[in-house]
Parts: structure tokens; C-alpha cells; sequence
């Protein structure tokens, strides 16, 4: 193994390498940062300029964009409340309560720091288990995604701030919407009023609008307020220290992540939400989560960037793309001969191993490139907010029709926006409803395909170890969580 | 009435634009960039074939060839893009076989008669590849458990209605099965299907060579069938189904090719296809088809429209026999 990560560092040592490898850090920090460009998108749009390229060059530079997208999304969602990709949702709930507190500088270098430590874990993590963890991935059938969604759908009672009923209600209007376009077993159109709706709702668009442009009509309407306070400055030696206090964390957050990484389907969206939920039930610090508790900021960052590692496992030990950012990077290796499969390490450990070097060697350059960031962007909660919700208006409409390069795209999100910002009105949060949307397809489509499994028998989702484990752990989890509520009313 | 002024310009216009046209005609062809739309997103199989295709046939063309990528509503946007056209030449698409089991189920304003069908490029045959933990590693052994063990065995394909489920029902006929004896579990994609199996939680799957042959080289699936008239070459191992001794027919395949808007002059529609016939001779996409293990098989643009029309006629038959015809 270590023979191997020595040819896969002289595969690296080129200028062309590290160069495609810094240009596709900073492209990949751009890329998160606009809200509408996720990761998967991001790499989508950059495929096709790599073709010409060298393939371990070309693969470096689309898993640098992919890794540091996954970081850049953190940036707004701290500054203005804004996830940049999906995964950094849970990066603002803490994230933006520490801005206003006038910890900008701190909450943004948790971030990178998290995310570096994050990346840094999985990585071990992948070059260590990559292949037995492509046995995990296949592990995944009906009953445990059914199980999985299940599980994820009642981290709710641990994520919602505040009424258990109206993140009920939140959730289940996520699942109804869930419900329109094209039944994905038998073809049916499901309340599809317009064409751009016959595979559901476009999600990318629908969570701009939820946030994004949500938190765009909340600024305008606190415009005259006066700014939060000037966010005080860090000077780099103590910002290196800033995540001391939170190692323990980052190693959960980092399992997490990685483990939920490798199963197909489930991302960073999912990993963000199940880290800050498992942090937010071993608090035990000053700052209720959701406050601006620092542990949610690391938790959400660490494990949405161990997801990459972990979805580049099933990946290259065996084909499987473990989310929709490693399917595009399949295409990557196909228009360069490479057949993505279980012969991949055989025939070409120069690529996954190039892989390896590579993430090894960007890490330290993406964390320095985002902690000079970092002190860069706090100058942002200067602005005033009128300016920022412009420019973050115009940001969110442009990235929602790049999202699809639809139309159709800009009008859902427009029309997400005004339901978000309703629905925050009656104090229902966007998050349950997100959560619902990322789920829901996975839950119905594997209830319904269990069922035909088994025979229409619901014993079949208890079957296997994994599912029911899963649905137990579910179901603990959401009677505790009654009861410790009721007790804390009471 | 009589003859009025206006009805002199109007003459005299039409005349202009007919001349016009004409020249149109003759000029040489293509005059500017030709834009190739496809319904998926980057990154996939189709996509690929697209952007090596595209670069090919530059030079074939001596013009750009703009790749578009038009993903969502089940081909419906790429669709309106080559409906907008203009259908001079100038706009192309990509097409699969998945195409005419959606104007057939989904989009129902379309029909194989919506769009020009200029060339077929590529065929993938069908097949049949079980776990090796499964009961059964052949077909014959297959059609006895199955007998033997109605509601027992399972396989993983595309959703309900597609190609592969299509096949895997012109299989079972053939092999008098009746319809309860094997449970099809529908997947979001061939793909799935395939991971599906190898993780155990079916006993076989419907797949492609390209998709199937990493795991049947390292013996993680076991081809028991492929839906050819001649075994492929690159699993030679692999029987035929008619060699497993099912009279299965054998025209039923996926393929992938080139569409272009309704209307497209057909001097313009031979054009094209000669010159993707050219770049598919060239070393380079000789190469990328060697490396994707696809089968290259050619049809100009009579002889792929004959070639759609059975496959039409195909599936309105099954879908109807299915009862998912809508």
C-alpha cells in the first residue's frame, strides 16, 4: 500500500498537477459559495473542460473541486444565513447566531478548520478501509434505505429548535411535495400540473428559495436595523487553536460523515444534519444549540466533507458512485479509457492512488487558501444589509437557473422563497421541510420496493440486521426525545 | 379584385423567398455551428459517447459541434429544444431506445414520428447476469427453480415499461413462465439494478456489457444469457439465449443514435449521417468504443426509422400485453 502512495505522489510531482489541483480549489471554493452551484453541478460543469487533460491530473482537479465546494458552502451560510451547497445547511444554524454575536472570524475558522480535519480523517479513513467499505455500500438494499430514511426523518426531534408540532408540520409538507411528479416505479404523472414539475420539484431551486431567498426578504425587511457587531479579529496563531476544544467532536462528526458518504444516495445534506444532531445530544456546554453553539458549526463541517471520502470509496474500490458528485466523476474516468469497477486498483492503482496523494496534498493548501478567507470575508457583515441582500438576490436567481439552466428553475425558487419566508412568519423552520425533500423520494421508493420484495409482507423491513437496527435506533430515538420534551415543559 | 398591388409584392415576395431558399439549399452545409442537445446530464455513459462523437465529427463537418446538456422531465426539455429548432441541419439530439417507451408512457403529445431519426450508432444487446450465491447459474436451471418455486426468485431491472423490463418479459415468455413465477423489483436504473444484485438483494439482474462486464470478469455475476444472435465478444463465455435453447427475439436491443428536429430537409438528414458514419471510422472513436465496450452498428436514416418502427410496434404490443400501457 505504501509502494502504491508513492507512485501516487510521482504521479503528482508535475507542475500540471499541483497547478489543475490549486485551480480546482479555488474553483471549488467558488462553486460552494454560490448558492444553486453544488458540488455535484460544480463538477458537472467542469467535466467537459478536463477531456483534453491527462487523466490523473484531470481527476485531481474534479475531487479538489469537489472537496473544497463541499467547504465553500459554509462561507455564506455563516455571513448571511445562506447554505451555499446543500450540506452546509446545518452550518447556519449555529454559524449565523455567531455572526451576529460579532464571531464571524471564529465561526468561519471552526469551519475551514473543521472541514481540513474532516478531510483529513476520512482520507486515512478511505486509503485504510476503501475496499471493505465498497462491501458496505452493497449492503444497502429496500429494507435498509427504507430504514436509513426512516432514521433520518426522526433526527427531527433532535434538530428542531423550539414547537415539535410545527417541525412536524414542516416535515410533512416536505413529504407531501415529495409526493409530485412522475411515480418512479410505474410512470404514473403525480399532480403534474406543468411540464418542469415531471420529476418533482427541482431540489437545488427549492432550497435556494427555502433559505436563500427567504433570508433574502427577512434582510430587506431588517434593513434600517443597525449591523450586527463588528466581528472581532483573530490573529493566526490563535485561530490554529480555535479547534482544541472540539477534537472529540470532529472524530464522530468525521465517522459519520464517512460512513454515510459510502452509502449510495444518502450525502452531505444528510451527514451535516445526522453529525449536528448527534453533538447536539452530548451538549453539555454553556450555548443551547442553535444559539451559536460552536460545536454545530464543526460538527455540520466535519462530516460534510468526510462525505467525500466516503463516497469515493464504493467508487473506486468498486464502481458504485456513493453520491451524485462521485457518479459525475465516473463519467470522468470513462472519457479516459479507465473502467470504473472492481479491476480498478488492479489495473490502475496510479489513479486511485494519485487520488490519495492528491486529497494529502490539497488539504493543506485548501485549509491556508480558507483561512486567508476566512479573514477576508468577514469585511462582508460590514455591508450593509440592504447591499447584501441584493447581491445574495442576485446570486440565488442566477444559480437557480444555472442549476438546471431552466427557467422554470428561477420561478420555483421564487415561489420557495415566498413560502419559506411565510412559514418562518408562523415560526415553522426550513430545515424539517428540507430534510423531508432529501428523504423522501429514498423512503417511499424503497417502501415500495421492499413491499414488492416481500411480498407484500412488512416483516420483510425487519429482516436484515442493518434495517432493523436502524428502525429501533428510529424509534428510541424519537420516544426519548417525547418524553425528555415533555418532562422539560413539565 | 382583379390583380391589385399588393397582390404583386406579395408575388413577387414569394418568388424572392422561394430564390432565397434555393440558395439556402445549395450553400454548403453545415454554415455554422451545429448544437448536439442531449436529455442527460454530463457525466453518464450518454453524455460521454456524446462530447467523443461531437469532437469527431468537427472534423468531419469543419464546424463546431456544441454539446448541450438538457437533462430533466424525463427527455421532455430536450425535446422542446429540438422542437424550437430551427430544423435546418444545424440542430441534432441524442436518442436511446428509452425514447420510445416515454412518448409511449409519458410524454404522450410525442410519437416516433416527432422527430427525424438520422442515425443509429451503437447497440447494446440485453443480457441476463444471476449472483453467484443464486440458485440458478444458467437459464434452463433458472426456468426449473423458478417452476418449482413460484414468488422465490428475484430480479432487479429498470422501471416498469423499459427496455430491460420489456426483455426480461420477452425472456420469460419464451421460457413459459407464468407472470407470478419471478418478481420484478423496478430500480431507478439499469445500474441500480446491477449494484442490487451484487449486494445480494436480487438473484439476477437485466444488464449491458459495458455496465456488467467488470463484475462478470472478477466473478462477482455470472452471465447467463445474452439477448444476441452471437455471443459478445468480449464475454465469450456467455451463452446466447437461443443457445440456452429459448426462441427469444432477438431484435429487441438499445441503442443509442441521432435525432433532429421534424422537417429537417433530407439531403441535410444524409449529410449528417455520412459524416457521424465517417467519425465512427475514425481512430479515435474506434478507440473510445473499444474502451467502453459498446457494439458499433450503423443505420443510415431510412434504415433506422425502419428499425424504430418495429421497436415501437414492440413495445405498444408489451405494454399493452403488461397492462402499462396508458
Amino acid at each position: 500500500m505504501l509502494q502504491n502512495l508513492m507512485l501516487g505522489f510521482s504521479a503528482l510531482a508535475s507542475l500540471k498537477a499541483i497547478t489543475s489541483l490549486m485551480v480546482g480549489i479555488l474553483l471549488g471554493y467558488t462553486v460552494g459559495c454560490i448558492p444553486g452551484i453544488s458540488a455535484s453541478i460544480g463538477i458537472a460543469l467542469l467535466l467537459p473542460f478536463t477531456f483534453g487533460m491527462e487523466p490523473v491530473p484531470a481527476l485531481c482537479m474534479l475531487v479538489a473541486v469537489y472537496m473544497a465546494s463541499e467547504y465553500g458552502g459554509a462561507i455564506p451560510a455563516i455571513l448571511v444565513n445562506v447554505p451555499g451547497v446543500p450540506g452546509a445547511a446545518a452550518a447556519a444554524f449555529d454559524g449565523y447566531p455567531m455572526t451576529q454575536r460579532g464571531e464571524a472570524g471564529k465561526a468561519l475558522t471552526l469551519s475551514i478548520l473543521g472541514s481540513g480535519a474532516g478531510s483529513f480523517l476520512s482520507t486515512i479513513f478511505l486509503i485504510l478501509t476503501a475496499q471493505v467499505m465498497a462491501d458496505v455500500a452493497l449492503a444497502f438494499g429496500p429494507a435498509e434505505y427504507f430504514a436509513l430514511a426512516v432514521l433520518g426523518l426522526s433526527l427531527i426531534v433532535t434538530l428542531s429548535t423550539g414547537s415539535l408540532l410545527k417541525a412536524m408540520i414542516g416535515l410533512l409538507f416536505g413529504l407531501v411535495l415529495t409526493a409530485i411528479g412522475v411515480d418512479p416505479l410505474t410512470g404514473d404523472n403525480r399532480y403534474v400540473v406543468v411540464r418542469g414539475l415531471l420529476d418533482g420539484i427541482p431540489f437545488v431551486p427549492a432550497l435556494i428559495g427555502l433559505f436563500a431567498l427567504a433570508e433574502v426578504f427577512f434582510m430587506l425587511e431588517i434593513a434600517n436595523q443597525p449591523q450586527p457587531k463588528m466581528p472581532t479579529k483573530l490573529s493566526l496563531w490563535s485561530s490554529l487553536g480555535v479547534l482544541n476544544p472540539h477534537w472529540g467532536n470532529v472524530f464522530r462528526s468525521s465517522v459519520i460523515g464517512y460512513i454515510i458518504g459510502v452509502i449510495p444516495g444518502a450525502g452531505a445534506a444528510i451527514a451535516s444534519f445526522a453529525a449536528y444532531a448527534c453533538e447536539k445530544r452530548l451538549n453539555k456546554g454553556p450555548i443551547p444549540f442553535g444559539e451559536g453553539n460552536p460545536d454545530g458549526v464543526v460538527a455540520s463541517e466535519t462530516a460534510n466533507n468526510a462525505v467525500v471520502c466516503g463516497a469515493l470509496a464504493p467508487m473506486l474500490a468498486l464502481g458504485v458512485p456513493g453520491s451524485a458528485s462521485a457518479a459525475i466523476l465516473i463519467g470522468g474516468l470513462m472519457i479516459h479509457g479507465l473502467q470504473p469497477g472492481p479491476l480498478l486498483f488492479t489495473n490502475s492503482p496510479q489513479v486511485p492512488y494519485s487520488i490519495f496523494a492528491s486529497l494529502l496534498i490539497g488539504l493543506p493548501i485548501m485549509v491556508v487558501l480558507g483561512l486567508a478567507g476566512a479573514r477576508l470575508w468577514v469585511l462582508v457583515t460590514l455591508i450593509p444589509r440592504g447591499v447584501v441582500a441584493t447581491m445574495v438576490g442576485a446570486l440565488c436567481l442566477t444559480g437557480a437557473y444555472a442549476s438546471d439552466n431552466d427557467e422554470f428553475s428561477v420561478a420555483v425558487a421564487v415561489a420557495f422563497g415566498v413560502i419559506g419566508y411565510l412559514l418562518r412568519k408562523v415560526d415553522i423552520q426550513p430545515a424539517p421541510i428540507v430534510l423531508a425533500l432529501v428523504l423522501g423520494e429514498m423512503m417511499e421508493i424503497n417502501l415500495r420496493r421492499g413491499l414488492i420484495s416481500g411480498n407484500n409482507s412488512l416483516m420483510f423491513f425487519l429482516s436484515s440486521p442493518i434495517s432493523g437496527s436502524l428502525l429501533v435506533v428510529a424509534a428510541l430515538l424519537l420516544f426519548v426525545s417525547l418524553f425528555t420534551r415533555k418532562r422539560a415543559v413539565a | 379584385m382583379g390583380t391589385t398591388p399588393r397582390r404583386i409584392v406579395v408575388a413577387v415576395l414569394s418568388v424572392l423567398a422561394a430564390a432565397a431558399t434555393l440558395q439556402i439549399a445549395a450553400a454548403a452545409f453545415p454554415e455554422k455551428p451545429i448544437h448536439y442537445v442531449l436529455h442527460v446530464s454530463p457525466g453518464g455513459a450518454t453524455d460521454v459517447l456524446a462530447r467523443v462523437l461531437a469532437t469527431a465529427l468537427e472534423k468531419q463537418l469543419g464546424q463546431t459541434v456544441v454539446v448541450e446538456n438538457r437533462p430533466g422531465g424525463s427527455g421532455a426539455r430536450q425535446m422542446a429544444a429540438l422542437e424550437k429548432g430551427p430544423n435546418d441541419g444545424h440542430v441534432i439530439g441524442a436518442v436511446t431506445a428509452s425514447h420510445i417507451a416515454i412518448f409511449q408512457q409519458r410524454l404522450k403529445e410525442y410519437n416516433i414520428d416527432s422527430v427525424e431519426w438520422v442515425a443509429q450508432m451503437v447497440v447494446d444487446p440485453y443480457l441476463f447476469a444471476a449472483s453467484p450465491n443464486a440458485k440458478f447459474q444458467s437459464l434452463e436451471e433458472l426456468a426449473a427453480y423458478a417452476k418449482a418455486n413460484p414468488g422465490k426468485v428475484k430480479i432487479a431491472g429498470f422501471e416498469l415499461g423499459s427496455g430491460g423490463h420489456i426483455a426480461w418479459e420477452i425472456l420469460s415468455a419464451s421460457m413459459g413462465l407464468p407472470r407470478d413465477a419471478i418478481i420484478y423489483v423496478p430500480y431507478r436504473s439499469v445500474k441500480d439494478g446491477i449494484v442490487a444484485t451484487l449486494g445480494g438483494h436480487a438473484d439476477f439482474s437485466i444488464g449491458y456489457v459495458d455496465l456488467v462486464l467488470p463484475y462478470a470478469t472478477t466473478n462477482k455475476l455470472n452471465v447467463i444469457g445474452v439477448m444476441s444472435d452471437k455471443r459478445s465478444d468480449l464475454l465469450p463465455n456467455a451463452p446466447t439465449i437461443k443457445e440456452a435453447g429459448f426462441d427469444a427475439d432477438t431484435d429487441w436491443q438499445q441503442f443509442r443514435g441521432i435525432i433532429a428536429p421534424k422537417g429537417t430537409p433530407p439531403d441535410r438528414q444524409q449529410a449528417l449521417a455520412e459524416a457521424i458514419r465517417k467519425a465512427m471510422e475514425t481512430p479515435e472513436f474506434k478507440k473510445y468504443v473499444k474502451d467502453a465496450q459498446l457494439m458499433p452498428e450503423f443505420r443510415g436514416p431510412g434504415a433506422f426509422r425502419a428499425f424504430v418502427k418495429k421497436q415501437d410496434d414492440l413495445t405498444r404490443d408489451w405494454l399493452q400485453k403488461l397492462k402499462l400501457a396508458k
